[in-house]
């Protein structure tokens, strides 16, 4: 197939990704809650001490897209498994990683709106106050998210059609997720604080190489997972 | 028989194209290569258990077979190697000349499958999922309105699938079919969940393609609402073909069948 | 297939058993050795004592711990290039030895720490490492647990073994930059010279045990693939059928 070809591919799998999303109306809403939910779970389990709250707020926010997430990624594959329509997904002429970066885009799209209700509420719960740069922060945010879907797009390809679902994604995807991770924890911390050590944007150069090699990896070991 | 004409699959034949003619009977060979469909000695596993054991069959051009098997017979099994869904554990199969495996596109470009299940999207209406199937296709969504005419969809285009019956899914499902134009359709159990209309529109589809040069592989449980489309019937059973059986014209045809490597009419 | 039935008769297995339990038994007594020479000929630390000396099996399981680890990814690559069964059973063998060895590295290093800091776990960059390691292998030992279908299993383990093995230096990397922020580095000198000498042939003697545990692993498991071939060739002899 042509580029434009696999490309319009590509987008009409976001497309039908989320249309059927906003369709199924409990989506997005179910998962936020479940952030907002376990946000305000550590939030008790922290303590109530503000200083506490606010050296672990950007660890406490993390956690919860990453929970909320990892639902997220399972329900991407269910409607394809639901009605038997993967079968036929496959059974069109084109790439497979076509099918992998419409996923990915798609989910992406998801979790971020996710994020526009979990993030300003951690920031409520957790007293942080909103630093100048917050531009910034908003920029890392995404780029955490990018490596987090990434990988969670590619790993619920096999969860979600295996047994055992619900705790093989988080098995699978959370240790490849550590690197991904502390940099997007660290830098957050960084740019919370204002910075005072000048290390965050380190971590944020670090965050966009570990964006793009498993992006590159996950694009190219596609086809094997779904195939079979 | 002609003299010259050597056949069968004993080692070093070859199945030569021609016409025989015998007093009660003609005997039209294909050549091998010309088939729509060949599968040798394909085998398939799932876990430990063998749905196909060792499946040699050729599917000629402008040929209807029919397979019939009880559940578990590997009926399914069969179809979806042919359409490339699953690949086989062991032997080869080629549609239209194209491995497959090693050319899965090329073949996907040219089969419909429709599955028993409806393999559509729940929550979108069936015009859009028959969109997505045409920007999946790499086609241009012209035909849309003529497809859903021709199963009988047309008012319920706006409609979302999940609204819809059984019998309506699979008109739905027949209806991206239409829209690749396939060479070689494969059928699994297209009869069920559908009312006489139905039936008789599946049976048009079918010979639409047939007429056109294609084949068609159906997966049935009875024969009778295939009418006399089927040129032929496979039975399986445990994964293997154990009959293959012409219509009443032509007696003794499996025999000859079993000696001859491409197809008898 | 990858597997031949025919080097399984009943003769050549209980002689390839009897020279592996040999082998076995050989292998343990070198490293028995080499633990006893080290432990011997090192001097006491001047700040651990004797505690120092459980570097002998600590750091040689790290070392062959990562030499499993390259061998899952090898062997991955080498099953989605040419498909051969083989190839993923030796790379689910090295899995296993590989989460033994990072299980005994844990267990260790925590039994080192201890006594020297008086807790149990001190987020040391290694170490910490090493656990995210163990959970990798522990999750491509679960994922290859929950799939039947054997071309599917393999599949899927050796993308996620690939993966794994991309995923392994830029963990270290990242954590380590990630303790150097917060807390100076704390685990104990590996580079005195007295201790090399006994690091080294201890490392060798673990390289040994952990090429013999793959190649055991991958013997058994080639005599499993053996016994679902004559269960194959069972099932597909007594078919019928007009193509038999």
């Amino acid at each position: 197939m042509t580029w434009s070809a696999e490309w319009r591919r590509v987008g009409a799998i976001v497309w039908k990704d989320l249309t059927t999303e906003r369709r199924s109306k409990a989506g997005v809403n179910a998962v936020a809650f479940m952030g907002v939910l376990v946000l305000l779970l550590f939030g008790f389990a922290l303590g109530p001490d503000t200083e506490a709250l606010r050296r672990a707020a950007s660890g406490a926010l993390w956690l919860a897209i990453l929970f909320a997430g990892v639902l997220a990624f399972n329900r991407s594959y269910q409607l394809e498994l639901d009605g038997g329509a993967l079968e036929s997904l496959l059974l069109y002429p084109g790439a497979r990683w076509g099918i992998y970066l419409g996923k990915l885009i798609a989910n992406l799209v998801f979790v971020l709106i996710v994020e526009v209700v979990v993030v300003p509420i951690a920031l409520i719960l957790y007293q942080v106050a909103l630093p100048p740069g917050w531009p910034a922060l908003l920029g890392v945010t995404v780029m955490g998210t990018i490596g987090f879907v990434t990988l969670g797009t590619f790993y619920a390809a096999m969860s979600s059609r295996s047994r055992a679902r619900e705790v093989l994604l988080p098995l699978l995807l959370f240790p490849m997720l550590v690197p991904v991770l502390l940099a997007s924890v660290e830098a957050l911390t960084g740019l919370l604080a204002g910075d005072p050590m000048r290390e965050a944007g380190a971590w944020v150069r670090l965050l966009g190489a570990f964006d793009i090699i498993f992006l590159v990896a996950s694009l190219l070991a596609f086809e094997y997972v779904i195939e079979v | 028989m002609k003299p010259d004409a050597r056949v069968g699959e004993y080692p070093g034949s070859r199945v030569v194209a021609g016409t025989i003619r015998l007093p009660t009977v003609t005997l039209r060979i294909t050549d091998r290569d010309d088939a729509a469909a060949t599968m040798t000695s394909v085998t398939r596993r799932f876990g430990r258990r063998w749905a196909l054991r060792g499946v040699s069959l050729t599917i000629a051009r402008g040929e209807v077979v029919g397979v019939e098997g009880h559940n578990g017979s590997g009926k399914s099994t069969l179809l979806r190697i042919l359409s490339t869904a699953i690949r086989p554990t062991g032997g080869t199969a080629q549609v239209f000349g194209e491995d497959v495996v090693k050319n899965a596109d090329a073949v996907r470009a040219q089969v419909a499958f429709l599955t028993h299940y409806p393999g559509l999207y729940d929550d979108l209406s069936a015009e859009e999922n028959l969109r997505f199937a045409c920007r999946m296709l790499g086609i241009d969504g012209a035909r849309i309105p003529e497809v859903l005419a021709r199963v009988g969809l047309e008012r319920e285009g706006r409609e979302i699938v999940r609204t819809f019956s059984a019998g309506m899914q699979r008109r739905l499902s027949l209806a991206r079919l239409l829209l690749q134009r396939p060479r070689l359709l494969l059928l699994d159990e297209p009869y069920n969940n559908f009312d006489p209309a139905g039936i008789a529109l599946v049976n048009d589809v079918v010979r639409e393609v047939r007429s056109e040069g294609g084949a068609a592989m159906i997966v049935l449980h009875d024969r009778h609402s295939a009418g006399n489309l089927l040129d032929r019937v496979a039975t399986l059973r445990q994964g293997v073909v154990h009959e293959s059986s012409d219509d009443e014209r032509a007696p003794g045809a499996p025999l000859l069948q079993s000696l001859v490597g491409g197809r008898l009419t | 297939m990858g597997v031949s039935t025919a080097d399984l008769t009943m003769a050549s297995a209980t002689q390839s058993r009897t020279r592996g339990a040999w082998a076995g038994i050989g292998i343990f007594v070198l490293l028995a050795l080499t633990q006893w020479i080290a432990i011997s000929i090192s001097v006491p630390d001047r700040d651990m004592g004797h505690l120092q000396k459980i570097m002998y099996v600590h750091v040689p399981a790290a070392w062959n711990m990562m030499i499993a680890y390259f061998v899952v990814a090898i062997f991955s690559l080498r099953y989605l290039w040419k498909g051969q069964e083989r190839d993923d059973l030796i790379a689910a063998a090295a899995a296993e030895s590989g989460a033994v060895l990072t299980g005994l590295l844990l267990v260790l290093g925590m039994i080192w720490a201890k006594p020297t800091w008086g807790i149990w776990w001190t987020w040391d960059a290694r170490l910490t490492s090493s656990a995210v390691l163990f959970f990798m292998y522990v999750g491509y030992l679960i994922l290859r647990a929950f799939v039947d279908d054997p071309d599917r299993r393999a599949q899927w383990s050796a993308a996620v073994g690939l993966l794994g093995a991309l995923n392994v230096p830029i963990v270290y990397m990242s954590v380590r930059w990630w303790r150097t922020l917060h807390q100076p580095q704390s685990s104990p000198s590996t580079v005195d010279p007295n201790y090399v000498i006994g690091l080294r042939i201890n490392a060798i003697a673990f390289l040994i045990v952990l090429i013999y545990f793959i190649r055991h692993r991958y013997e058994s498991a080639k005599m499993e693939r053996a016994a679902d071939q004559l269960h194959e060739r069972a099932a597909l002899a007594t078919r019928g059928g007009i193509n038999a």
